[in-house]
């Protein structure tokens, strides 16, 4: 008999709806660093990353409890409840504008360095912000969490082909967000 | 999958590089971690109690008088109790806050903890003020949902209100000189909003009374901030003495110069019961009219009749007691009105297992629960009798479309969902409400500001879009451009939105 830890996705799925703990123990580990890692680089924020992540594996619990939750590819599931969390918080609340140099100097041992890559940080993330949802998730799931186009193509439930042109709007976009902020720096210097 | 293997593509490795910088992310705290996955099993427990199948009821004309409760209340209180032991016995979790919760919802408790943490978690001065602001705007919101759903807010959401402003005043009194000014000004304009937003929402019966309370408060707040702008001494003085307000005339006495503005307990118009803010620590008590009662967590002042807020003598371990206007009820705080959109509950009397069917506003419905934030995908939530599996259908307003959990009616912005059965990859087609260009994720209403949406088909830089769809995906406003009416701030850097009337047309639109 396979132990959780090796079981395949379908075999998880099956036990999970009958609320098996040790299951739900090991979906929880497997799929937690994921979405927290893609929660904190889209939200910038520890304490909302975990915000995100303790609301989605609720969302997938209700959703087994109410019969339904997804029959296979559950981290695209997962990640879909936490891409739609994400989107709702910047709905309710758009991001505060970047902060400033002073406002970002810490204790590390070159300050100036640290805030510099804090604001870069933040710039990319409001630059991603900006994307449209799915064009954000896309370029996340591409070259941050380095799936490939047919597993984002499953996630998003679109053929491999639109997910394609999604990547390359969505990295015009960018390109031209950041190289505008770039010289509106420059401009400030 | 999840190998990250950079393609020899350039432009691959151009965008990687774009994003490098996003790429390292701290790992969690364990603890965190660990009390995550605790909860979560909890959790697990605790809705697992409501698997087991339940017995199908069948549908007599009485079910409709005497609608049943769901089975997923009592779990769900349990699972508060514990996830609120775990948060307050850790730092770093902050279990499973529903932020769409409502005052008279079991999850309300954990938003309110989760909030506690995020703003204890604030690396600045600055991003907790940001934050204490952005839950006041939540109460005030929250206020307004329960008034809109012919509910009354309870006095708690008023009280954590003022202590989400006070807060906000404590760390500005803190500030230097410069800055201190700024965050009266930005206090203040969020203060202005919210007596705006108040003083729009058409309100009826007790509700009314509820807003202009509110809206009254304030007032009285934003008058302390202007004073503290003229005079940001003597405003850092009556911070650091507790006197966070305007002083207004007839104080209730004995409470501290940071409560409410309100009759002693008791003494309230038409308040049954005499409950109200004992002296005690105990916070499950039942209040007396004596004022013996407790410091009873629901309010420190008046409470509101039928408000649904510690009226009874029961234990306040009941969740499922209607809680009745004479007292006689219990402390149940939740409703047995019409359920709120979002609430998590329906109103009608089903058996709570069927998760497609159409709640009405006439209770006719069932079980399902309602949602005004994005549904869970799968979640079963939608309004067409299709069969669930069409995820980019078009839903329609009759409900004749699919069971597309997303909208049948105006796309939320950033919802990523729009109207047209295109094949999803078009980003810049004009939605059409009769017949879809495309399943553009934008909006056909006001776009939002900072959303980037804009109606035209250009390259999104710095134009400005006309009235025919010919300008730009300008991203420029912080304004709110009128859809269409072809007009836009561009690109400056303190953009001013140019309001034009009536559908100006394409001879303003200019690159």
């Amino acid at each position: 008999m396979l132990t959780t830890a090796a079981m395949p996705e379908a075999a998880l799925l099956d036990k999970a709806r009958s609320f098996d703990r040790e299951t739900l123990g090991e979906i929880y580990d497997r799929y937690r660093p994921g979405v927290y890692r893609y929660a904190l680089r889209l939200l910038g924020e520890e304490g909302l990353a975990e915000e995100c992540v303790a609301d989605t594996f609720y969302r997938f619990l209700k959703s087994l409890q109410l019969g339904g939750g997804p029959q296979d590819h559950l981290q695209a599931y997962l990640y879909r409840i936490a891409h739609n969390w994400i989107t709702d918080q910047y709905r309710r609340q758009p991001p505060p504008p970047l902060p400033l140099m002073e406002e970002l100097k810490d204790d590390q041992d070159d300050p100036a360095q640290a805030a510099q890559e804090r604001i870069r940080q933040t710039e990319v993330r409001h630059a991603l912000i900006r994307l449209t949802p799915d064009q954000r998730q896309v370029v996340i799931l591409k070259f941050l969490e380095g799936w490939d186009n047919e597993a984002i193509a499953q996630m998003l439930e679109r053929p491999v082909s639109a997910i394609k042109a999604l990547q390359h709007r969505a990295l015009g976009s960018l390109r031209r967000m950041l190289l505008r902020q770039e010289q509106e720096s420059d401009e400030l210097i | 999958m999840n190998s990250f293997n950079p393609s020899i593509d350039p432009i691959d490795e151009e965008a990687a590089a774009l994003l490098d910088v996003l790429r390292s992310v701290p790992e969690p705290d364990p603890n965190a971690v660990q009390r995550g996955r605790a909860v979560f099993l909890e959790q697990a427990g605790a809705l697992s109690q409501a698997v087991s199948p339940v017995e199908k009821r069948r549908h007599n004309w009485w079910n409709n008088l005497f609608p049943r409760k769901e089975p997923v209340k009592m779990t769900a209180f349990a699972t508060i109790l514990t996830a609120l032991v775990l948060l307050f016995g850790g730092s770093g979790m902050t279990a499973y806050a529903a932020q769409s919760s409502l005052p008279d919802q079991p999850l309300y408790p954990v938003k309110l903890a989760s909030e506690d943490l995020r703003s204890e978690l604030a690396p600045n001065v600055q991003t907790r003020l940001n934050l204490q602001l952005e839950f006041a705007n939540r109460r005030v919101q929250e206020m307004i949902d329960l008034v809109k759903a012919g509910q009354q807010p309870p006095e708690a959401t008023q009280a954590r209100w003022e202590q989400q402003i006070n807060a906000a005043l404590r760390l500005t009194a803190g500030l230097g000189e410069g800055q201190l000014e700024n965050a009266l000004v930005q206090i203040r304009e969020t203060l202005r909003s919210q007596e705006q937003v108040l003083a729009q929402t058409q309100a009826s019966g007790p509700g009314e009374g509820i807003l202009l309370q509110a809206q009254n408060r304030v007032q009285t707040r934003l008058q302390f901030v202007d004073d503290g702008l003229a005079d940001p001494q003597t405003f850092r003085n009556q911070v650091r003495q507790g006197q966070m307000q305007a002083q207004p005339t007839g104080q209730a006495p004995g409470n501290g110069p940071m409560s409410p503005n309100t009759e002693p307990p008791g003494n309230g118009s038409g308040a049954p019961g005499g409950y109200g803010p004992g002296p005690g620590a105990c916070t499950d008590c039942t209040p007396a009219a004596d004022g013996s009662g407790s410091q009873n967590p629901w309010t420190d002042e008046t409470p509101i009749p039928g408000s649904g807020y510690g009226p009874g003598p029961g234990d306040g371990t009941c969740t499922d007691c209607t809680p009745a206007a004479d007292g006689s009820g219990s402390q149940n705080p939740w409703t047995d009105e019409t359920p709120i959109p979002g609430s998590g509950y329906g109103p009608g009397p089903g058996d709570g297992t069927c998760t497609d069917c159409t709640p009405a506003a006439d209770g006719s419905g069932n079980q399902n629960p309602w949602t005004d934030e994005t549904p869970i995908p799968g979640s079963g939530y939608g309004p067409g009798p299709g069969d669930g599996t069409c995820t980019d259908c078009t839903p329609a307003a009759d409900g004749s479309g699919n069971q597309n959990p997303w909208t049948t009616g105006t796309p939320t912005p950033y919802s990523g969902y729009g109207p047209g059965p295109g094949d999803g990859t078009c980003i810049n087609c004009t939605p059409d409400v009769e017949v879809s260009d495309s399943q553009n994720p934008y909006t056909t209403g006001t776009p939002t500001p900072y959303s980037g949406y804009g109606p035209g088909p250009g390259d999104g830089t710095t134009c400005t879009p006309v009235a025919d769809g010919s300008g730009s995906q300008n991203p420029y406003t912080t304004g709110t451009p009128v859809p269409y009416s072809g007009y836009g701030p561009g690109p400056g850097p303190t953009p001013t939105p140019v309001i034009s009337s009536g559908g100006t047309g394409g001879s303003e639109g200019g690159h």
